[in-house]
């Protein structure tokens, strides 16, 4: 009995911890369905900045795993010192942030094509590796990086031109992070987030 | 059977105690080179400079430039001017031996300056030679000139100390430059970097806006953009020839 429990311990510990196997192809259609989604956003009118805003939440919340993507940002020290509650906090307020960034820097659909190209497994991530294609600006590699920790497939990065989400959220947040903590960084965020709608680019 | 027993507690025990620290420490192990920034203070001082620049000036003009000028000629003045950089491009890819691109460079020069109405019309494109970009930073980097500190230059913007002696030799040794320096028409240089600058802006005019918006600390978002962008370019790899987190890892 004991050691049934202990393998259970064990494989519960596995399922929760690990990251799963992914299939390259399921890696695939994940990120052809991310872009199929995020055509159709471009494709909203602009003067409907609720419903693309909208939409892209339910993108980020569907696709993307944010707490986690918040936790990495936030790094180890500082996530190991925030209480869960927070966390959750910040993780809300972070999520209103990139859909803030993503809505404004998104554009307009001017026939873009948005293609994948091809998909490597390395160790427990897959990076899916993209193009958008438009007739009037130079093509735009995405390379997205896909783990699957137990909530089915979500993106944990994304590199657009060789720039990490990742990695330049790290670099902007770290001056207040180092200065005002979590606390101030909140803060910092909650009133970028009351700021009005921007301006959409190719909206002219 | 109870040694085996007493392994396995041991095995899960030290499983869990794993998992436990695990769960705390998924973390990023980033072995990029650290951006290098000793002159912060100094680079914020110049960044502030050139903001007020770009908020009275610049901007400004890119504004009036998208108002005046209809979408296809300033995309023919962009061909244009990218179309003379198309010399200084085959000389630093033949430099770093890569004389596969530097033989597509001048094939675009060519047929551009020609076909293409002086560079006006990017016909090369069309016709499977895609269009590259190699500065002489990059061929420094080639050669294994460390990227220094990062620089904040006046009206130029995020640079590295390689990258500024890059574009200072870029300045007088482009043989366009050369060219115009030797039929006394140095002015076209400083307008043509002017149109160049204002050019830059007008297609960016939201997208560096929307950047400063959205971000807490605009230099840092700046200078990680740079030295990120920059690194991909030195590597001189495509998207998806790289594996863009090799030096980037979350465990």
């Amino acid at each position: 009995m004991r050691k049934i429990k202990i393998i259970f311990t064990l494989l519960m510990c596995l399922v929760i911890n690990n990251a799963l196997a992914i299939n390259e192809n399921d890696a695939n259609q994940f990120v052809v369905d991310i872009g199929n989604q995020a055509i159709k956003i471009l494709k909203i009118p602009v003067d409907d900045k609720d419903k693309r805003k909208k939409e892209l939440q339910n993108l980020l919340q569907e696709k993307f795993d944010m707490p986690f993507i918040a936790r990495i940002i936030l790094g180890k020290e500082v996530f190991k010192n925030t209480s869960e509650e927070k966390f959750k906090k910040f993780s809300d307020i972070f999520e209103i942030h990139i859909v803030k960034i993503y809505s404004s820097q998104l554009g307009t659909y001017k026939g873009q094509k948005f293609t994948v190209k091809n998909t490597e497994i390395k160790k427990k991530d897959a990076f899916v590796y993209s193009s958008i294609e438009s007739p009037d600006f130079p093509t735009t590699n995405i390379v997205w990086r896909v783990r699957d920790l137990g909530k089915g497939l979500k993106v944990i990065d994304m590199q657009v031109e060789g720039v990490s989400l990742l990695r330049t959220k790290r670099n902007d947040f770290k001056m207040v992070l180092d200065s005002q903590g979590i606390d101030g960084l909140i803060m910092t965020l909650e009133s970028m987030n009351q700021l009005p709608d921007l301006k959409i680019p190719g909206d002219n | 059977m109870k040694g085996f027993s007493n392994f396995f507690i041991v095995f899960a025990f030290l499983f869990l105690a794993n998992c436990a620290t695990n769960n705390n420490s998924q973390r990023i192990v980033d072995k990029t080179p650290q951006a290098q920034d000793p002159w912060e203070s100094f680079n914020r001082g110049t960044f502030a400079f050139n903001k007020v620049f770009d908020k009275y000036l610049l901007a400004p003009l890119a504004k009036g430039y998208r108002i005046i000028l209809p979408g296809e000629i300033r995309k023919g003045v962009r061909n244009f001017f990218s179309n003379l950089k198309e010399p200084w491009t085959s000389i630093n890819a033949a430099l770093q031996g890569d004389f596969r691109n530097s033989g597509t460079s001048i094939m675009r020069f060519g047929l551009n300056t020609t076909v293409g109405l002086l560079g006006i019309f990017d016909v090369a494109t069309s016709l499977g030679f895609e269009k590259q970009k190699e500065d002489f930073g990059q061929t420094l980097a080639v050669y294994g000139v460390e990227p220094g500190p990062y620089l904040v230059l006046p009206l130029l913007g995020p640079s590295t100390v390689r990258d500024a002696l890059g574009k200072v030799t870029g300045f007088v040794a482009d043989p366009v430059t050369i060219a115009l320096n030797k039929d006394g028409k140095e002015n076209w240089l400083w307008i043509g970097t002017a149109v160049n600058g204002i050019d830059f802006r007008e297609q960016n005019l939201e997208k560096i806006d929307n950047l400063e918006a959205t971000s807490v600390d605009f230099y840092a978002t700046i200078r990680s953009l740079y030295l990120e962008r920059r690194n991909r370019m030195i590597r001189n790899q495509s998207a998806d020839e790289q594996d863009p987190f090799q030096e980037f890892d979350i465990e």
